[in-house]
């Protein structure tokens, strides 16, 4: 346990020194600026409201998305578990909405929708096949003795999707979750900046962006990096809890 | 009432049963005994209707039934106690539930794993739960897979008289490898060849030879 803080720390600095070192030898701060002015220019932001305002939008956003999508997997998921004929008959819908480019669904959702109604779309449309493969997952691999022993004592629906389906699919949301949020908060950010919606931290990215502060992009990118950090921190602590 | 009528039913290439036709028309503790393998699962699940026979139908007069299988299926993530209340059925109040639930604990020594998890318990112990669990659920039918093929002799033995009154008012079929258990429950007592199974009633007095031919089979 001591020896893995000892190396993942070993790494960071690692990192940072590699960091610094190339900004140092680019000597540009518009290309690259280093590791100080960065950390310096996350603070200045956000002594500010503006960027705290951003990231309440974002995080908004980023949670609707999420409670629609797994609201959305957890009846569709749970569905084709069930259901092998509906998981066929998803399937090809699913593996489009895999390979489709992140970009390509940004601009035509852009193109269909007002800003804030295609970045939760886009959210939807990329993160759902996560959510969704591992909870119908979960549901195929639901312990095929304990359904025996629901038949047999002629459990109702109500009671067993209660104490048995959802306490058995707990540990797949969780993973769910936890590769999903990553994910939901890129592809917000990312339909963000092209969209322009208000309050937003794409928005922010792209008025840095365009006023040409690197750093300000680069101390964007760090408030991300902690924003997910954080979260996911959370619900590790809470899979930490649960498992107890 | 569970009948068999011209029942089939293979796995894979496997004949277990051919056209095999038995009735229980009344109450009372069927014992069954068998080679190890021979199909006595099967024939619970069937007539459980977990398995579904490939040919004839198996009738039921009720559809209340419970079921000790042979390994405890508990929820994990429930205690002991609430798994008991947890198939108890709806013909009691959340109250009477649990103290029956708690009664019957006592009966089966597990009064002390109440609310523990069941991977903080022993074999025996999440087995007897189960034990608990099958005779609190609402039944009018229950099927028992070696029910207490975990327990030593002595437990085993006060276990079974103090259940017996709980088995009174239903149709109960028991698979077991073991004379005590059929000696001190049955009221009748088949007797199951190696497939395709035929099946024997046999006598009270031929229970011993029957075990012994059994298990010397197993060694």
């Amino acid at each position: 346990m001591k020896n893995k803080r000892i190396w993942i720390l070993f790494s960071s600095v690692f990192l940072l020194l590699i960091w610094y070192a190339a900004s140092v030898a680019v000597g540009k701060e518009l290309i690259l600026p280093d590791p100080f002015i960065t950390v310096k220019y996350t603070f200045v932001m956000l002594h500010g409201s503006e960027a705290w305002q951003a990231i309440g939008a974002t995080a908004a956003r980023v949670l609707f998305s999420f409670s629609v999508n797994l609201s959305l997997a957890l009846v569709i998921g749970s569905l084709s578990g069930f259901y092998k004929t509906i998981d066929y008959l998803l399937k090809p819908v699913i593996a489009i909405m895999r390979a489709v480019p992140t970009m390509g669904v940004i601009l035509l959702s852009l193109i269909w929708f007002n800003s804030e109604t295609a970045v939760v779309f886009v959210c939807t449309l990329i993160v759902f096949p996560v959510f969704y493969s591992s909870i119908s997952e979960g549901i195929r691999n639901l312990d095929k003795k304990l359904i025996e022993m629901n038949k047999i004592f002629r459990i109702g629906v109500l009671k067993k999707t209660f104490h048995f389906i959802l306490p058995s699919l707990s540990p797949y949301i969780t993973s769910g979750i936890s590769s999903g949020i990553g994910l939901a908060m890129k592809v917000v950010i990312a339909a963000e900046v092209l969209s322009q919606p208000d309050k937003g931290i794409g928005t922010m990215f792209q008025i840095e962006k365009a006023n040409l502060n690197t750093a300000g992009v680069f101390a964007w990118s760090l408030i991300v990096i902690l924003l997910t950090t954080f979260v996911d921190s959370i619900f590790l602590y809470l899979k930490k809890k649960h498992g107890k | 009432m569970i009948r068999f009528e011209n029942v089939d039913k293979s796995f894979k290439k496997k004949i277990i049963f051919r056209n095999l036709n038995q009735a229980f028309e009344e109450k009372g503790v069927f014992c069954i005994l068998g080679p190890s393998g021979c199909g006595k699962t099967t024939f619970l699940n069937l007539a459980a209707g977990l398995l579904l026979p490939d040919k004839g139908r198996i009738i039921k007069s009720s559809d209340k039934i419970s079921y000790v299988f042979q390994e405890p299926r508990l929820l994990p993530w429930k205690n002991i106690r609430d798994n008991l209340v947890y198939a108890s059925g709806n013909h009691l109040s959340r109250k009477e539930k649990t103290e029956k639930a708690e009664w019957l604990m006592s009966l089966l020594e597990i009064s002390e794993a109440a609310f523990k998890k069941p991977v903080q318990v022993s074999g025996g112990m999440a087995k007897r739960a189960s034990l608990g669990r099958a005779l609190l659920a609402e039944h009018d039918i229950l099927f028992m897979d070696e029910p207490f093929s975990s327990l030593d002799p002595d437990l085993k033995e006060r276990i079974i008289s103090r259940i017996i009154p709980w088995l009174k008012n239903s149709l109960v079929l028991l698979v077991t490898h073991d004379y005590l258990t059929a000696q001190m429950l049955s009221d009748k007592v088949l007797y199951f060849t190696q497939p395709p199974v035929e099946i024997r009633e046999i006598n009270r007095n031929e229970i011993k030879n029957a075990v012994n031919l059994i298990n010397n089979k197993i060694q």
